[in-house]
């Protein structure tokens, strides 16, 4: 796919998909579940385009996701940046070491790529902040990546459907790397 | 080797992925204006999170309409069915009755009040868990404004940090950026109340000297006419002193339960008259912004 078509998917398409999936993380699951830890939904999609795009490409929706995000949290844009960028590199070099195009290879990077954040998260809590994090939360530490590798699949399988429809398969392949 | 070889697309990847985002961090400010190209998406967000509350209460109401349904129909067919219409509408009266008992409660509540309060629902969270944000269906339309003090029945749920025309969202007591102005009932001595962790809230820039006990009770101060004076905040559950320091460590659990929280009043207007202290203290903290993350 090449052209507005591909503009389109990348521009409009799925940061209107990350919105959606981001309202059933913070609305829907509020709303059935309560207070219970949350599944890092933006992960996963983040976690699917390090797979099967280029490094580009997902570079430039790592910025597009944080700003999507700022609208969901208080936590400063900055700061959700510097988190997505972590995420996107890690997982960049990991994927040019070890390459797998499989939904086994996606769950586990997603796995840890959640597991990452979280880290992240708590390192800039902890080190960067003026008010500090003062407690953390192993329960969601643990919880969280689990969640979200149980319901990375319909998220996948849709991921995989639209990339069908839009014709972006030909994307999918080792060898998009930094260099 | 030659050092002087480069691939000029990696450093621009180092800086995309490194530097912008460090330098960014960095060089952030304590700014209460909202970044202009996030504007759109927290419009957006607010928008889906309504449209998903919106969802989820209608297809509770048809859900539980159907269970109760199915339940009854265990039991006997002809009967069954009347006492199934019977008991789901019992069900939805009994539903509605709490609810409206809720909503009386509130009402006279809003009533009783000498402020103009408008009601909300909650229709979403924070992102992040650590992070205590509550969104809720009502903006800038219904006349909300950043800084608004957010109360229920119980005492104070917290403050509005961000607007919309159609949502905003609070910052609630216990999240780490938040700060109130407030004092101590019994002995009057004055702090601000921090937030801490999920259940608890710290009473910081209290002297060591102040008469502070476990089981007093936190009130608003109502400095700065954002919050009325005399609004619970919580009750002191522990008191630390260290032998050397200033200060003293005192822990509050807030007098609301805030993860259970379904509907919240929002002040739009306080009639407190002014206070002798409202003049402004330098370096004094207050609710005014929330204090939000930035370089040490």
């Amino acid at each position: 796919m090449r052209g507005t078509g591909r503009i389109f998917y990348h521009i409009l398409f799925i940061p209107a998909l990350l919105i959606l999936l981001t309202g059933i993380q913070t609305s829907l699951w509020l709303q059935t579940l309560g207070p219970f830890p949350t599944p890092q939904f933006w992960i996963v999609v983040l976690t699917y385009l390090v797979i099967y795009r280029s490094f580009w490409i997902t570079l430039s929706m790592g910025y597009l996701f944080s700003i999507v995000l700022t609208g969901f949290t208080i936590w400063p844009f900055e700061y959700i940046l510097t988190s997505s960028m972590v995420i996107v590199g890690c997982s960049q070099l990991l994927k040019d070491r070890i390459y797998g195009s499989g939904p086994n290879y996606f769950f586990a990077l997603c796995g840890w790529n959640v597991f990452l954040f979280h880290i992240c998260y708590t390192a800039l809590g902890v080190i960067k902040e003026d008010i500090p994090l003062a407690r953390v939360s192993v329960f969601d530490f643990i919880l969280s990546p689990l969640l979200s590798v149980l319901l990375a699949f319909p998220i996948f399988s849709a991921l995989r459907i639209l990339d069908r429809v839009f014709n972006e398969d030909e994307e999918s392949q080792v060898g998009n790397s930094i260099a | 080797m030659n050092f002087f070889t480069f691939d000029i697309r990696k450093v621009f990847a180092g800086v995309l992925l490194v530097v912008l985002p460090l330098l960014a961090i960095n060089m952030q400010k304590n700014s209460e204006e909202e970044l202009w190209f996030t504007k759109p998406f927290s419009w957006s967000a607010g928008l889906i999170q309504n449209g998903f509350h919106g969802f989820s209460s209608g297809v509770r109401g048809t859900t539980s309409m159907y269970l109760n349904l199915i339940d009854v129909k265990v039991r006997n067919k002809q009967l069954e069915e009347d006492l199934a219409r019977l008991r789901a509408e019992l069900g939805s009266v009994t539903e509605l009755k709490l609810e409206n008992q809720r909503l009386n409660e509130l009402l006279g509540f809003k009533q009783a009040s000498a402020h103009k309060l408008i009601a909300a629902k909650i229709v979403g969270r924070d992102l992040l868990p650590d992070h205590h944000t509550l969104t809720i269906d009502r903006g800038t339309e219904d006349g909300i404004k950043k800084n608004m003090a957010v109360i229920t029945t119980g005492g104070v749920v917290g403050y509005i940090f961000r607007t919309e025309s159609q949502s905003s969202q609070i910052l609630l007591l216990t999240d780490r950026y938040a700060a109130i102005d407030s004092i101590i009932q019994r002995s009057r001595a004055r702090g601000v109340i921090e937030g801490h962790t999920r259940e608890l809230a710290r009473l910081s820039h209290l002297k060591r000297s102040d008469d502070v006990k476990e089981g007093d009770l936190v009130v608003t101060s109502g400095l700065f006419r954002i919050f009325p004076k005399g609004f619970t905040l919580g009750t002191v559950t522990s008191v630390e002193r260290s032998q050397y320091g200033l200060s003293q460590k005192v822990e509050v659990a807030p007098a609301v339960d805030l993860s259970n929280l379904e509907e919240v009043f929002v002040i739009t207007e306080t009639h407190d008259p002014p206070t002798p202290e409202e003049a402004p203290i330098p370096d004094a903290p207050s609710q005014k912004e929330p204090k939000k993350a930035s370089t040490q």
